[in-house]
């Protein structure tokens, strides 16, 4: 790679490194493992940057990779079984309002824990459409995979969602109740 | 609405994160190296692969030439001892992969990949319940069409499973049909790169496919073990069913119970994976 190509990538890397983090955290639901995807996404970008270098959507073609290098990572036969407990760390709130906190930390954990247990491809569609706001049809192209799936998937996810935060014994929350986005 | 609170709970999930374990810098810098250095290994190999295949070639042409005898400028060495095979040996075979001549399939429309998944998805059911005897809540997975590996747009595999329940618990086998499009890896590299130990064994059927029988254990616990059949077709499709001791969907909770051995036999397994149905 010539140098003012690597210096690009460079500063490609320092931007997206955080991005990319947590996008492959909502991913994987494990910050070491999302340090492993970004790298991982990093090395193939860097193997294709003569190619998109020069493209405007640069940040498709990464948050594509990260989705890639996750989806490579749970087609492998003996990374299927994801038996996650879907334990959430504890972490702190800095805000002053102890009922909101205490309601934004709940919500925040029954959906990463409900999130643990939905399957690796629908995750990665809950998470692009409802995490980075893509439409379908950018969903359906950071997938490599047709509009018509990623609503399909996206239905089938939510519905998962809603029977574990059921199985959870959370009905009365205020996420059982929902509908399906169509 | 599920959604909003999906929004809200993914934000909140992110809001507080750690800090980066890695220097983006320092990534980079480790990247281009290991990169550099891959692509060097290739055109290294490249370079020995000529040279041999250069001086086969000139061999050839000299044995040819001298009514097909060859001298030996020192003595032969004695022939090296072979291992006896084992069952976990990696054994080669004459089968040619990719298919030569082959020409990869064309890329499926949104329409096309969405018949095969429905296709699919019928044809796992009725070949699953035609090979497979005495399971209980037998049902389809949703079958998906995506894109594997790197080099193809896709769609180019289709995935899904089929879910039952058997003495044990619920338990599933997975289905994996990729196009001629990706470019899968040799059988017997499939096996190669298979770990010390584990079974894997590659061989060739009498209509000239190839099949490996494998299986991989758990790296965190050796009960969870994956048990697959993968069929190399001369049209350039692989299909893979895989078959566990213990509940690969998704719902199944660590502490379930595991199988003694994966819930279809390898009989089961073949059946399926060399069955025609299973196409793209």
């Amino acid at each position: 790679m010539r140098s003012e190509d690597e210096a690009r990538f460079r500063d490609m890397a320092r931007r997206q490194a955080a991005p990319m983090r947590r996008f492959a955290y909502l991913l994987c639901g494990d910050w070491h493992l999302a340090e492993d995807l970004v790298q991982n996404a990093l090395t193939k970008l860097y193997s294709a940057w003569w190619r998109i270098r020069g493209a405007e959507t640069i940040d498709r073609y990464v948050r594509k990779t990260v989705v890639r290098c996750w989806l490579d990572e749970v087609r492998r036969p003996w990374r299927r079984a994801e038996d996650r407990t879907g334990v959430v760390p504890d972490v702190a709130d800095h805000d002053g309002d102890p009922a909101s906190v205490g309601q934004r930390a709940q919500t925040r954990d029954l959906v990463l824990r409900a999130l643990a247990e939905v399957p690796s491809r629908q995750r990665a569609v809950l998470v692009l459409r409802y995490f980075e706001d893509l439409s379908v049809a950018d969903t359906a192209v950071a997938l490599g995979c047709s509009e018509g799936t990623v609503k399909s998937q996206s239905a089938r996810g939510l519905d998962k969602l809603r029977a574990v935060i059921a199985r959870l014994g959370l009905e009365d929350s205020a996420l059982a109740g929902g509908r399906t986005e169509s | 609405m599920i959604e909003k609170e999906l929004r809200d709970g993914l934000r909140g999930a992110v809001a507080e994160e750690p800090p980066l374990g890695f220097d983006p810098d320092e990534a980079v810098t480790r990247i281009g190296v290991k990169v550099r250095r891959r692509r060097a290994t290739f055109a290294v190999a490249a370079a020995v692969v000529a040279v041999i295949g250069g001086a086969v070639a000139v061999q050839q042409g000299v044995g040819l030439s001298r009514g097909g005898d060859v001298e030996f400028a020192t003595r032969p060495a004695p022939p090296a001892t072979v291992d006896p095979p084992t069952t976990t040996s990696r054994p080669t075979t004459d089968f040619q992969w990719p298919v030569p001549g082959l020409v990869p399939s064309k890329r499926l429309t949104q329409a096309e990949a969405e018949a095969a998944e429905r296709a699919l998805g019928k044809a796992a059911l009725d070949k699953f319940l035609k090979q497979v005897k005495g399971m209980r809540n037998v049902k389809a997975m949703p079958f998906d069409a995506v894109a594997a590996g790197t080099g193809d747009p896709g769609p180019n595999v289709v995935e899904g499973g089929v879910e039952f329940r058997d003495q044990v618990g619920t338990t599933a086998t997975f289905i994996s049909v990729y196009s001629s499009r990706f470019v899968f890896p040799h059988p017997d590299r499939e096996c190669a790169e298979a770990a010390a130990g584990e079974p894997c064994r590659v061989s060739k059927l009498a209509d000239g496919t190839a099949l490996v029988v494998s299986e991989h254990r758990g790296q965190r616990n050796p009960a969870d073990v994956v048990f697959s059949a993968t069929h190399y077709r001369l049209d350039g499709v692989v299909v893979r069913f895989s078959a566990y001791t213990y509940d690969p969907t998704g719902s199944g909770r660590p502490e379930q119970p595991r199988r003694e051995r994966p819930a279809l036999t390898e009989k089961q397994l073949t059946a399926l994976a060399t069955d025609r149905a299973f196409t793209m």
